[in-house]
């Protein structure tokens, strides 16, 4: 085919999902309830694909190896090269059809919008205050990164369920492959969960659309803003890190740019940074910004960030660069051919970088059906792992576990090693993790499947509702307990007794001995020190009333290897009764390693833990209100030092700040996430003036509960209003009408502000902020204007106003919301779906073998095997053929 | 070029090599061998090798200053905490080497990204894909004789990032006897697929590794080799076991940690300073024993140095530059490079010396052999002289 047929294909093709304003919808959302949002709405979405599809259709007809029919052999490499894995009711779907047709139904099948599981809980919790986790003491801090890591884990487990479960494996595919090509790392950004969550909504959103508008969403994602640190990067000094490896990793390719592009490049990404005040979105600093002229690529202009990218797109490397990631993931990862990578990259590029042309491209190329390219790309641990189970359709009941064993394959989702990526081919079977594959293959031929986990809904609500107290009259009531732990085998696993016992120390009901299930095996894989358990939750049913006061575990069978050769061990983490849980962390523990009970619930050694004190869960979980406070003054969650301005004594700046920040500030109705005041000294020609400033850039979701006054000043560039509330000096007209201006009720909350001062300087000493910020020696220059405030108040018209009540700083509840965190500790042992359907229906046996006459090496192997016989029907001897790595 | 590292080649995706490989044709048969010791989370290096005279120390560090009764003279007007007396013997005998001052251009102050520029060699301009000797160590002449070009003890293998040779992770002296019947491997690998050709060649070299490795474990001569020095100690004994039982591993890879030391240093930092110092003389003495010390290396690394201004929770923040150790039966002992001035702080932090590449330059020349190595344009004089 000539480059200008392919040209004339691109011209019949549909554009809409080519614009820009894509984007934009995604990177504002200033909601305040999900920080995450689907906002993307594309109408005739699914027109525009079916004519995608139908122009190529046309166009396969030319090309005899679209028109055969689809093998098994053909459909089961389409499908695992697509998709994860492939499962014979997958395969079967598209044996049959033209390679063509069966090509639109991969493409038609792509949308990643709509999840198939439950996004994570605390998508819908408040937005924790990143910004503030400095200010706090070293004990707080650690309590902020634990949640954090609980959630991250939350997040991985999410996905993966969403992998295993999904009727769109090529979407959840492509989300893999940008999550992999603009790399951003969990570690990498300072533990900011949400951000990388953030990235993943824009992944799953763009992934499947536009490049342009995925790369223009991407230079504005507040994750890879810090993950390069460009944040920091600024006119007087541009940070190059963003801009060489946008060139060289994410959009043209090593090669194809010179250092002075780079040097170029990073002046027009100056300023480009995010609100951390608010919920890390994106923000253009144009103070920061070098608005200067640039030249890219023999073009001259004020060039910013999106017109780099719009250059970059424009040069016929890039879409050469992406095609050949593409073909590496999809065609090959050993056998190259140039020309048809070209060719793609003209119908890429022609198609103004629409993703699924660029996609359906790939898989109509000659080379994607060839027969030497089959099982010539190395299965990834998702692949490998996930592909394995959803090819199988036999979930293991230890599937929560699946983020940990990524990870010991060398695939830690959102983990990425380095800006590059994991390079994958080779390196996904080095020796260590060739040695890690062997490991697994056991359980993945014979998965763990346990009897009985059917956890319902209704039972999850039996652990919540205080359901013994109305049951005490009913003989036949049966009480649940759940006991959440996880375990570390040793030639075998833990074994334990539950007992549960009374105010008056006795024995009310013990469990029978109980093997822990679940536990990885420290003999092959060692000691799970720093990773994600494999948590289990065991269910007793126990008749009768119970109303214990604690419950005592005690851990039977300790053993351990000889020095670093193997270690049995038991974590515990909560106990449940209806209606109270039993933290672990909060008990006590005596076991034979003294040195090990300062951590209740990590059971190294024998001997017993006594879960002591509970919490009790009352009612439905509730996400609208978690910190409702009743006083009728001004209230905080924390009032931290922000920076300030020198101010010693021979400095005659006329402008001079000092900046607190206020977390969860509350004054009667209105009840806000976060505000920055700054006490700002002027002094110009009449005379030194000093006043309160509040910016809206510097408040969430607004400054006074409502927006600010129409008197407000605005920054010509910034669009950024703020308004002054004058506390000595002159008075300026557009200043008076900024206070008189305000309604009755925000009037009253500037006024509180204003009068607590003093307050605020007093109670910001007590974070870290003021001791690490260097507070301390900008105050001393700061006393003369405090004290003048001091003097100025009492006469002042925010006297009048204000009720001057002292204010109150309520300590911010780190953990999360008990039941929350036990509703997302239980959907991990939910049972799933996959394909759609239940776990008995979808085993591989039932479709393959029997009354077919495909051999299950053919359902599994991508090849010929190379040292067990095809004939074999032995899962476990077929995954162990070197074949298996391949896919 | 042989048939492996063409599939190496294809594997990484990448052109061939331009320079060729007999150039650094050092043999491997010399029996050198290197532990690399991580020393995470970033090891105060003010603490640790201290300018005692220096008016300047106690002013930055008026809490958490080291006294000098708890510490043992280096001359030159600097002290060795106590916490590392174990380590006096070393030092007595010119076992012990300090590097002074080490750490590179454009210091970037993140655990993640800094350790993944010492792992690969990087600096503030540029970071590494690969571990920094795992190009040169596979290019030895003889290297494919090996049981293993590399064994990581403490699971981490950032730094022996590498898309051929064999670089093992062990985490348990029995892992591999264990695993080994787990694979299935044909001896033939006549197949015209290069992925297949690959993934053969590659359980094959590691099927023969692991048989000689577990082989060798099973007639371990000495079987006290055990070091208390807490986690670390069992890393340091595990690197003795393997080294006593003759494994033929150029490179050996342990941890301690975590030396991320923000707040009530004094008291952390002195009980890792014990443990890595028990761990290290542990192992030196073992060595001694079974007669490696003298063909051994230690080297330690970490993140960066703390801030020199001690901060006001009695800890110190990510710095910059610090002094790190080396340990062998043939190293010249003692101080070498330059103790970072004290009067010249740039934002709080102290000044790198020495590019901490020129040690790696001089342990890939002089200790292995490898004169044409990845860091050769980082030669430098400070270092001539220290292997004996």
């Amino acid at each position: 085919m000539s480059k200008n047929e392919f040209t004339d294909l691109s011209a019949k093709m549909p554009k809409s999902f080519s614009k820009d304003n894509l984007i934009l919808e995604v990177s504002n959302t200033r909601l305040r309830d999900s920080f995450i949002k689907n906002t993307l709405n594309l109408k005739d979405y699914s027109n525009d694909i079916k004519s995608l599809n139908a122009v190529f259709e046309k166009n396969d007809q030319g090309n005899a190896w679209l028109q055969k029919n689809v093998t098994f052999e053909d459909a089961r490499h389409l499908i695992s090269r697509t998709g994860i894995g492939a499962h014979p009711t997958e395969i079967f779907k598209i044996v049959g059809l033209t390679r063509s047709q069966a090509i639109s139904q991969i493409i038609e099948n792509i949308d990643s919008r709509v999840t198939n599981t439950k996004t994570p809980t605390f998508f819908n919790e408040p937005y924790p205050n990143y910004w503030i986790q400095g200010d706090l003491d070293e004990n707080d801090q650690q309590k902020f990164r634990v949640a954090r890591d609980k959630e991250i884990e939350e997040l991985r487990l999410w996905w993966v369920s969403e992998m295993l479960t999904t009727q769109s494996p090529a979407a959840e595919k492509l989300i893999m492959f940008w999550h992999n090509h603009f790399v951003s790392s969990y570690s990498g950004i300072n533990q900011n969960v949400h951000l990388i969550a953030k990235q993943h909504w824009t992944f799953r959103q763009l992934g499947h659309t536009n490049f342009r508008a995925l790369a223009k969403a991407i230079i504005k994602d507040a994750a890879m803003l810090e993950y390069l640190d460009n944040k920091q990067s600024r006119k007087k000094n541009p940070n190059e890190n963003f801009a060489r490896e946008l060139l060289e990793l994410f959009v043209i390719g090593e090669g194809n740019y010179s250092e002075k592009t780079v040097k170029e490049v990073a002046r027009a990404f100056t300023g480009y940074s995010s609100n951390g005040l608010r919920q890390d979105e994106f923000r253009f600093n144009h103070w920061d910004h070098d608005n200067g002229w640039k030249i890219i690529f023999d073009r001259k202009g004020h060039f910013d960030g999106d017109d780099v990218i719009d250059i970059l797109l424009n040069q016929s490397e890039t879409a050469e660069f992406i095609t050949r990631k593409f073909w590496k993931n999809y065609v090959s990862d050993f056998n190259f051919n140039d020309d048809e990578i070209k060719k793609i990259a003209i119908m890429f590029k022609s198609s103004d970088y629409d993703i699924k042309t660029l996609l359906r491209s790939t898989l109509s190329s000659k080379s994607f059906w060839a027969t030497q390219n089959r099982a010539t790309i190395v299965k990834s641990p998702i692949d490998f792992i996930i592909g394995t189970i959803r090819s199988t359709g036999r979930l293991p009941d230890t599937w929560p576990s699946i983020p940990n064993e990524l990870s010991t394959l060398g695939q830690n989702i959102f983990e990425p090693p380095n800006v590059a990526g994991w390079p994958g081919a080779g390196d996904w079977i080095v020796p260590s993790r060739l040695l890690m594959r062997r490991g697994m293959l056991s359980s993945l031929a014979n998965p763990p499947q346990s009897e009985n986990l059917n956890l319902s809904d209704n039972m999850m609500m039996n652990m919540f509702s205080n359901a013994n107290m109305d049951a005490s009259e009913d003989p036949n009531h049966i009480n649940n307990i759940y006991l959440r732990y996880a375990a570390e085998n040793f030639e075998g696993p833990p074994e334990y007794i539950l007992q549960a016992i009374d105010k008056n120390n006795k024995l009310i009901w013990r469990s029978d001995r109980t093997k822990a299930k679940g536990g990885i095996d420290t003999s092959l894989f060692g000691e799970n020190n720093n990773q994600n358990k494999n948590w289990q939750i065991q269910h007793f049913e126990v008749p009768g009333d119970l109303n214990p006061e604690f419950f005592k575990l005690f851990f039977l069978n300790d053993r351990a290897g000889p020095s670093g050769t193997g270690d049995r061990n038991l974590f515990i983490d909560w106990v449940t009764i209806p209606g109270k849980k039993f933290m672990a962390s909060d008990g006590y523990q005596s076991t034979n390693c003294s040195n090990a009970n300062q951590n209740p619930g990590a059971l190294y050694c024998g001997g017993f833990l006594k879960l002591k004190t509970f919490k009790s869960l009352v009612g439905r979980p509730n996400t609208q209100k978690l910190n409702t406070r009743n006083y009728n003054g001004l209230s905080f969650e924390r009032i931290t030092f922000d920076w300030a301005n020198d101010l010693k004594e021979n400095n005659y700046n006329r402008w001079a700040n000092f900046n607190i920040s206020l977390s969860k500030p509350k004054f009667k109705n209105i009840e806000l996430d976060a505000i920055r005041i700054s006490i700002v000294r002027n002094r110009d020609n009449m005379g030194e003036k000093i006043f309160m400033r509040l910016e809206e850039r510097n408040c969430f979701p607004s400054c006074i509960g409502g927006p600010l006054p129409r008197s407000a000043f605005r920054d010509n560039k910034s669009k950024n209003l703020s308004v002054n509330y004058l506390i000595s000096g002159a008075t300026d007209h557009k200043e008076s009408r900024q206070w008189y201006d305000l309604s009755k009720e925000s009037k009253e909350f500037v006024a509180e502000l204003v009068m607590a001062i003093p307050q605020m300087l007093t109670e910001m000493k007590k974070g870290r902020h003021w001791k690490n910020r260097n507070g301390i020696n900008k105050f001393d220059g700061w006393k003369p204007v405090f004290k003048q405030i001091e003097l100025r108040l009492p006469k002042s018209k925010y006297a009048k106003t204000a009720k001057n009540l002292p204010i109150k700083v309520y300590k911010s509840k780190n953990n999360n919301n008990e039941m929350m965190q036990m509703m997302s500790d239980l959907k991990s042992v939910k049972p799933l779906k996959m394909h759609g359907r239940n776990s008995s229906d979808v085993s591989w046996v039932n479709y393959i073998g029997r009354n077919n006459a495909k051999k299950p090496a053919e359902l599994f192997l991508a090849q010929a095997p190379v040292s067990v016989s095809m004939e074999s029907q032995a899962l476990g001897e077929i995954f162990s053929d070197p074949v298996f790595n391949l896919k | 070029m042989n048939r492996r590292d063409l599939i190496n080649f294809l594997a990484a995706g990448i052109a061939i090599p331009l320079a060729p490989i007999s150039i650094s044709a050092a043999s491997i048969k010399s029996g050198k061998r290197l532990i690399l010791v991580e020393l995470s989370g970033a090891n105060d290096g003010l603490n640790t090798v201290i300018p005692i005279k220096d008016e300047r120390y106690s002013e930055l560090r008026p809490r958490i200053k080291i006294d000098r009764s708890k510490a043992f003279n280096l001359g030159n007007g600097l002290v060795l905490n106590s916490a590392m007396r174990s380590l006096d013997g070393a030092l007595q005998a010119g076992d012990l080497a300090i590097m002074q001052g080490l750490g590179y251009p454009g210091q970037n102050r993140s655990h993640f990204k800094s350790i993944a520029l010492w792992e690969t060699g990087g600096d503030g301009t540029k970071s590494g894909k690969n571990g920094w000797l795992t190009e040169d160590i596979e290019q030895m002449a003889g290297s494919n004789q090996l049981d293993a070009h590399g064994i990581s003890l403490d699971g981490g293998m950032g730094i022996f990032a590498s898309p051929s040779g064999v670089w093992l992770s062990m985490t348990s002296l029995g892992q591999f006897s264990t695993l080994q019947n787990k694979l299935v491997m044909p001896n033939q690998t006549l197949t015209n697929n290069p992925a297949l050709s690959f993934v053969l060649d590659r359980g094959q070299a590691l099927n023969s590794s692991m048989q000689s490795i577990s082989s060798k474990l099973s007639r371990l001569r000495n079987k006290n080799l055990n070091i208390n020095a807490g986690d670390f100690g069992k890393q340091a004994s595990m690197a003795a076991y393997l080294i006593d039982a003759g494994i033929s591993a150029p490179v050996l890879k342990i941890k301690i940690g975590s030396f991320d030391t923000h707040e009530n240093q004094t008291w952390r930092h002195r009980r890792l300073l014990q443990d890595l110092s028990k761990g290290l003389s542990g192992l030196r003495r073992a060595l001694k024993q079974s007669g490696h010390w003298e063909n051994t290396l230690i080297m330690t690394y970490s993140e960066f140095g703390r801030r020199a201004k001690e901060n006001e929770s009695g800890g110190t923040d990510h710095g910059t530059a610090a002094p790190h150790f080396l340990m062998s039966g043939s190293l010249e002992g003692g101080l070498w490079g330059i103790h970072p001035d004290l009067g010249n702080l740039k934002d709080g932090d102290v000044q790198f010396t020495t590019d901490y590449r020129v040690v790696y330059d001089k342990i890939l020349s002089d200790w292995f052999g490898l004169e044409q190595n990845r860091f050769k344009n980082y030669r430098s004089k400070i270092t001539d002289g220290l292997f004996s």
